[in-house]
This record gives C-alpha cells, sequence and structure tokens, in this order.
C-alpha cells in the first residue's frame, strides 16, 4: 500500500496516478487471502502502470537529474518486486506448514528449519541487491549511450532492436537449459 | 526441472517493456527487460544443481516393519547432501492419509551446507491395522527467488505391518463341542490327562510314582492311584467376512475393522486355552491357516488377519467348500460378519445342518452407522433393524449361536452373556 502511494506520489497528481495505489491495494488483499494470481496481477500490473506514468522521465539534459529519474524508477520497481518475492515466499512457507501431516508441531521447531529460512531471505535480498544494482548498471549505459548527444536516432533504433533480440536469445536458451533432461 | 509461473511472468513483463518502449518511444520501459535480464543472470548463481546428489538411507526402528494398531514408530531418514554447495530442500517422506503423525514432521524444509547431513525424524501412529505403505521420501529444490523448482523421489517404498491388537477375554470360555486327543483346556469329564482330581484307583504296574496317593495308600495299607479328569482340546475356525458389499462405515471405523479387532482377540483366547484354531479370510481371494497352536501360529493369523484385499462378490459358497474339502470335520466354526448380505444366512444355515458347530458374531452394522452420522432416518432404521432380528432369530433357529454386538461395546460382556444363554438351553 505504502509502495502505491510513494508509486503515485512520484507520478505526479493525476487520476491514473491512482493505479499503482489500485494495484498494490489488490497485492495486500491477494497476501491476506493467499491468493497468490491476485498478487502476481497486482504486481505486474503495477510495474507497468507505474513506468506508463513515468514514460516521460527519461532521459534528461541534466545527467544527474536523468541518474535520479532512473533510480526513482529502479527503486520503485524493485520495491514491487522484493514485495512480490517475499508475499510469495512467505504464503509458500505457510503452505508448507499448513501441509504439515498430522498437523501436530514438535514443541518450537517449526518444519521449515530456522537455518533455511535464514539462508532463503539472505539469499532473496542479495539476489534482488544484486539484480537492481546490474539494472542501474545496464539502464545507465543503455539510456545514455544511446541518446542524441551520443548516437543518432538510427544508431539508437539499431541498439534498441539488438538489445531486444539478444534479450529474447538469452531468454529461449535459458529456457533450453532448464528443460534438458536429467541424466 | 519445472519453471515456475514467476519466471514466466517476468519474461512477460520483459516482452511487454521492449514492446511498450516500441510504441511510446519511452526508456523507463526498457528498465523492464534490462531488469529481467539481471535476474536472469543473477538467479543462474541459485539454478538447481543439474543432478541432485542426495542419498538415504532409513534406519532403527523401522526395521521391525511390524507394530501393533495404536502403539507408536519412530521413524529416522538420513538424508546427505553430496554436493559441494549449500541447499535448501523441501523433504517429505510420503504416508498414507490414515497415519497419523504424533511427533517430528514427515514433511520439512532443511538447509543442507555441502557434504551436510541431516536426520528426518518423526513418530507416527496408526489407528487402523493393515499394511501401510512408506515412501519414498520426495525431496524438492526450489530457489529461494522462486524461479525453478526440481523434483524427485529416493528410497524405495517401505512397507509397515499394523497388527490388530486383542482385547483381554479371560472370562469367555469358547470350547468346541466336538474335541479331539490332544491334550487341551476342556474338561472331558472322563479319565485322562489332567490337572483335576476325578477319582481314585488301585495302583497297577507301570503308573507313575508321582500319581501315587500316599495318604490313600497309608489307610488302606494298598497303593492306590490319582485318576485325573481328561483335559482335551478341539479344532476352532474363525471366518472374517472380508467383502466389500458387506462393509458398512468409513476407512477407519467400519464393520471390516471390527470384525477383525474381534478375530484377534478371540484367537488369542482361543489359543490360550490349547485349541487348535484355522482361520479363513474371504475378501477378494480366500486367505487361510490351517488349524495349529502356539505363539507362532497366532503370529501368523494375526499376519493374515492384516494382508487380505477387501473385495469379492460371489458369496460364501466357496468358504464353505473350503471348510469341507480341507479343514477338520467337527470343528467350531466362528462367522465374523455384520450379516449384510443375504445369501450368507442360507449358507451358515447349511453348514450348522452338517457336521459343524456354528457360531455368529455380527458386531451391528447400525450402531456404526449411528457413531458416523447425526441424521437419522428412523424408519430406515427401523426396516434394517428388523431384518436384521429375522436373520438372527432364523439363525438361531436352525441351531448357531448368535452374538448380535454393538462394536461401541467391548466383546466379551456380548459373548459371555450369550454363551450363558447357550448353556442354559
Amino acid at each position: 500500500m505504502l509502495l502505491g502511494v510513494i508509486a503515485g506520489m512520484i507520478s505526479g497528481v493525476e487520476y491514473s496516478s491512482f493505479f499503482p495505489l489500485i494495484f498494490s491495494l489488490a497485492i495486500v488483499i491477494g497476501f491476506l487471502k493467499e491468493i497468490t494470481q491476485l498478487i502476481d496481477a497486482g504486481v505486474s500490473l503495477g510495474i507497468l502502470s507505474f513506468i506508463f506514468l513515468n514514460r516521460n522521465l527519461l532521459p534528461t539534459e541534466e545527467f544527474v537529474d536523468g541518474v535520479i529519474n532512473l533510480l526513482l524508477i529502479v527503486a520503485i520497481l524493485f520495491s514491487f518486486v522484493s514485495a512480490w518475492f517475499f508475499a510469495k515466499y512467505i504464503l509458500a512457507v505457510q503452505n508448507i506448514e499448513e501441509n504439515m501431516r498430522g498437523g501436530v508441531r514438535e514443541g518450537d521447531k517449526p518444519s521449515y528449519e530456522f537455518p533455511a529460512r535464514n539462508l532463503a531471505v539472505f539469499e532473496i535480498s542479495s539476489n534482488l541487491l544484486v539484480a537492481a544494482m546490474l539494472t542501474i548498471g545496464g539502464s545507465l549505459i543503455g539510456i545514455y549511450v544511446s541518446t542524441e548527444p551520443f548516437l543518432a536516432w538510427r544508431t539508437e533504433t539499431i541498439m534498441m532492436i539488438v538489445f531486444s533480440v539478444s534479450l529474447f536469445f538469452v531468454i529461449y536458451v535459458m529456457m533450453n537449459i532448464l528443460q534438458m533432461k536429467e541424466d | 526441472m519445472k519453471i515456475k509461473k514467476t519466471y514466466s511472468i517476468w519474461i512477460i513483463l520483459s516482452v511487454t517493456g521492449i514492446i511498450l518502449g516500441h510504441i511510446f518511444r519511452s526508456p523507463p520501459f526498457f528498465i523492464l527487460p534490462v531488469a529481467t535480464l539481471a535476474l536472469m543472470v543473477v538467479s543462474t548463481r541459485v539454478m538447481p544443481p543439474k543432478r541432485l546428489s542426495v542419498s538415504i538411507d532409513r534406519e532403527s526402528d523401522e526395521r521391525k516393519r511390524e507394530i501393533y494398531v495404536g502403539d507408536e514408530i519412530e521413524m529416522k531418514v538420513k538424508i546427505e547432501n553430496n554436493l559441494r554447495r549449500s541447499l535448501i530442500l523441501e523433504v517429505q517422506d510420503i504416508l498414507p492419509p490414515m497415519v497419523e503423525v504424533i511427533e517430528g514432521s514427515n514433511h520439512k524444509v532443511m538447509k543442507f551446507d555441502k557434504n551436510e547431513e541431516k536426520v528426518l525424524k518423526y513418530t507416527l501412529k496408526c489407528p487402523v491395522t493393515g499394511n501401510i505403505e512408506l515412501g519414498p521420501l520426495r525431496i524438492r529444490y526450489v530457489d529461494p527467488l522462486n524461479f525453478f523448482s526440481k523434483e524427485r523421489n529416493y528410497g524405495d517404498k517401505v512397507i509397515l505391518r499394523i497388527l490388530p491388537r486383542a482385547q483381554e477375554m479371560q472370562g469367555v470360555d469358547i470350547n468346541p463341542s466336538y474335541t479331539k486327543h490332544w491334550l487341551g483346556d476342556i474338561k472331558s469329564r472322563t479319565i485322562g490327562v489332567g490337572s483335576d482330581f476325578f477319582s481314585l484307583r488301585e495302583y497297577h504296574p507301570g503308573d507313575e510314582i508321582r500319581d501315587i496317593n500316599w495318604k490313600a495308600t497309608a489307610r488302606y495299607f494298598d497303593p492306590f492311584t490319582n485318576e485325573y479328569e481328561g483335559e482335551k482340546s478341539g479344532d476352532v475356525i474363525l471366518v472374517v467376512d472380508g467383502y466389500k458389499k458387506s462393509m458398512v462405515g468409513t476407512t477407519r471405523h467400519n464393520t471390516l475393522r471390527v470384525s477383525i479387532d474381534a478375530a484377534a482377540s478371540l484367537a488369542s483366547s482361543i489359543l490360550s486355552a490349547r485349541n487348535r484354531l484355522g482361520l479363513i479370510v474371504s475378501g477378494e481371494y480366500v486367505n487361510w491357516v490351517y488349524p495349529g497352536t502356539g505363539k507362532n501360529h497366532y503370529h501368523k493369523i494375526l499376519a493374515n488377519l492384516t494382508q487380505f484385499e477387501k473385495g469379492g462378490s460371489w458369496g460364501l459358497e466357496g468358504v464353505k467348500n473350503l471348510l469341507e474339502d480341507f479343514f477338520p470335520r467337527k470343528s467350531l466354526i466362528i462367522f465374523i460378519s455384520p450379516l449384510t448380505i443375504i445369501g450368507f444366512t442360507e449358507t451358515i444355515i447349511d453348514l450348522s445342518r452338517k457336521e459343524y458347530d456354528v457360531m455368529v458374531i455380527s458386531p451391528d452394522p447400525i450402531k456404526i452407522e449411528e457413531t458416523l452420522t447425526e441424521e437419522k432416518d428412523e424408519l430406515a432404521e427401523m426396516i434394517c433393524d428388523i431384518e436384521r432380528k429375522n436373520i438372527i432369530e432364523r439363525l438361531w433357529n436352525a441351531g448357531t449361536v448368535v452374538v448380535d454386538w454393538d462394536p461401541n461395546e467391548p466383546l466379551e460382556p456380548a459373548l459371555e452373556e450369550v454363551l450363558r444363554y447357550k448353556e442354559k438351553r
């Protein structure tokens, strides 16, 4: 919810700035009612609506302003992503504990071991942090190298196409690697 | 390996970002595919290993493989991570639904450091008899980002036999009318081998010295020997109705379960009176055990009571033929049946007219039904009750002893009452 309010405030005072707020409300409802589909939809649409509202934010003439804008967008984007991952993680843990046969817990030792819980939280946080850093770096390079002071409009378009194609290629390769059958 | 929904959503988001970025010519939309690429690169660190290298060892108590119903058994499964990296694994020992885990958990998410060994430990209890399958062990790797999962079953299924527990029935003497020559607990009212004094007679050469009655010898100045009342035993055959059609109740509480418990109790009582005991369980197939005595035989009876399959729809004729062809004549046959299949009555009456002593112990299915449902159809219940009483009446008239047993109560008082009534008749 707070994330939605912040995203809305960043986007300015427009009617459409309520969309991130509405979608973050959907995430909260999905989390409370344990409906993962609602969380997925809320996060996806929240991210898209937030970026749509800020579609004209980058780049600016001032480099520092542009970086600040980029940081804001990446911060909000990864806040949504973090909310998404942690909400799903908490629901998964709850689900595992509820699925425990017999329903009897062994004193203070839950079925989801504390070391595993700590490691999972650490892994999620560190991975998201590294991904956010990479995103900032990648976006900075991508956006500022492709803007007019550096590159012509035609070159920018070619770069975008190359980028899109390489992204699809990476996705395709990863899918193939993942679906490889185990020996 | 499975790709999870989160991963697919990311791909859709990045594709949407590229399309919208091109449509609106807006750089912020391109941050989405960049973020996706970054997450994909990062997620390779937590990708499941190509091969989950885990070794499993089930140990200790489980090797007993047999417990009595209601007993607890501790299960221990050693799991070792043979990989050179830390893993978070969801480990689940698959159990059938009737099993209760009373301590610990058979389903845990565990962290394994490289080459670390951990033990999944839990205590289980099974409230019903039968053979239950434990395992295999399902191990699932889920990466923390919830992008991929990998699942595999390890180890084989293990069969655990849950034996019925016999109730003590010390006050009940189930004695066959026809006794055989071997030693038992049934008083024969004739002179023979036994422990109860019967009469005195003059000493004959060859009599055992310990049988000489020294008081009588001293009084009459002639050697006298004690004679004892002969104690014999007979053959008893338990026939358990395991037909699916005649079963009333739920998986946990039904006429078949109570019949098996009753059979175990009767087997214990009959064998402790040194009678020979045989068993026929008629279900999908007919399981049978030829009459015998002793502890090992009791165990064999219990094992056969647990490992049959319920089912079958071909009546009691097969059982009747088996009894007539393979089992000793003049035995006491105890049918344990809810008497819900009408055709059985005729077979029982037919057997009681032959050289068999027949007794029927019938767990009342209406009483079982009453404990399971709060809604009562009084008219239907009344009709069922009348039909049942009619069958029982017919069996009594044909010379069969019938114990109409409420399964919610212990068997011993009902049996005692009927045996007392039979003696009076």
